[in-house]
């Protein structure tokens, strides 16, 4: 009798652990992408400071001009898990934000979080694929 | 010969200009307006039917290639605005679906239309004829103000040039 037996053990762990890394890659990637959109949301909220009354020197345009402070303040991040986050502007600190991002009637809009993501959505993606092809790689 | 060197509003023309043939090819487009940039207030005193508006788009990388410049990625806002007196919250879910199918479609990259871009005029051309590809569009985003009694959407398209 001749029998053949195959030891997979081997594979399964150098599966497991390419798992692994790759989740370790994902984790620092999205740390990554929360740091880039608060810093460019952030900075889209950096414009000229003008005091309260006055009008914008440069209106509808971003970045956005500072008079309170209050709306770069309100830029907040919350990670629900390590590979899930979200950046948002906090409306209990600017309640007025939504204006501001999407415009209205009487003002146009200046969406620093959407131009954030725009703007570095390609950096992030990059990041991402760097992160997990040089631990998976090893 | 394929235009190049665009400029950002060069391309925010084409859309629009491609738009406003869409406009005046038929229903249900040919209900609503176009309007270029974000709407100023002439457009509100006389708020009476649906307005698409474009915003400029914004460059957001470029695509490599070997052996030539690569071609400029660019993401660009479309949306449709609507008012109880323009037919509410209903006509601009139709608008915002309609310009999903339409940019979603391939067939778009192969659509005719007239347009002036940079003092030139080109007639019966398409998107890859003038230099330009749509590549994608974004599911609708609805933009709702409690205090207004406005109904918004946005898409974003994904264009290279």
């Amino acid at each position: 009798m001749f029998s053949v037996e195959f030891d997979t053990s081997g594979l399964k762990t150098t599966y497991d652990r390419a798992n692994i890394e790759a989740m370790k890659g994902a984790i620092a990637a999205v740390k990554f992408g929360v740091e880039e959109l608060m810093k460019a949301a952030t900075r889209n909220l950096m414009g000229v400071a003008h005091p309260p009354g006055t009008k914008s020197p440069y209106p509808g345009n971003l970045p956005v001009t500072r008079i309170s402070r209050e709306l770069s303040k309100s830029m907040k991040y919350h990670f629900f898990n390590p590979i899930s986050a979200i950046v948002y502007s906090d409306l209990r600190s600017a309640n007025y934000a939504a204006y501001v991002h999407d415009g209205t009637r009487r003002m146009k809009a200046r969406p620093f979080l959407k131009n954030a993501v725009s703007e570095r959505q390609q950096a992030i993606l990059n990041r991402m694929r760097y992160e997990t092809l040089k631990r998976v790689g090893r | 010969m394929i235009r190049a060197g665009y400029e950002l509003t060069d391309v925010q023309k084409a859309v629009t200009d491609f738009l406003r043939s869409k406009v005046s090819a038929g229903v249900p487009w040919s209900s609503w307006t176009v309007v270029e940039g974000w709407p100023d207030q002439t457009v509100f005193a006389n708020f009476t039917r649906l307005f698409l508006y474009s915003h400029t788009p914004l460059w957001v990388g470029e695509d490599v290639q070997q052996g030539g410049k690569g071609l400029r990625r660019l993401e660009m806002t479309i949306g449709g605005w609507s008012c109880i007196a323009a037919g509410g919250a209903e006509e601009a879910a139709i608008a915002l679906s309609q310009l999903l199918a339409l940019f979603d479609d391939p067939a778009v990259n192969v659509a005719t239309f007239n347009s002036v871009i940079g003092g030139t005029a080109y007639t019966a051309k398409t998107f890859p004829q003038l230099g330009i590809y749509i590549n994608d569009v974004t599911n609708p985003r609805a933009i709702e103000f409690r205090d207004e009694d406005d109904f918004r959407g946005e898409v974003s398209l994904q264009i290279t040039c």
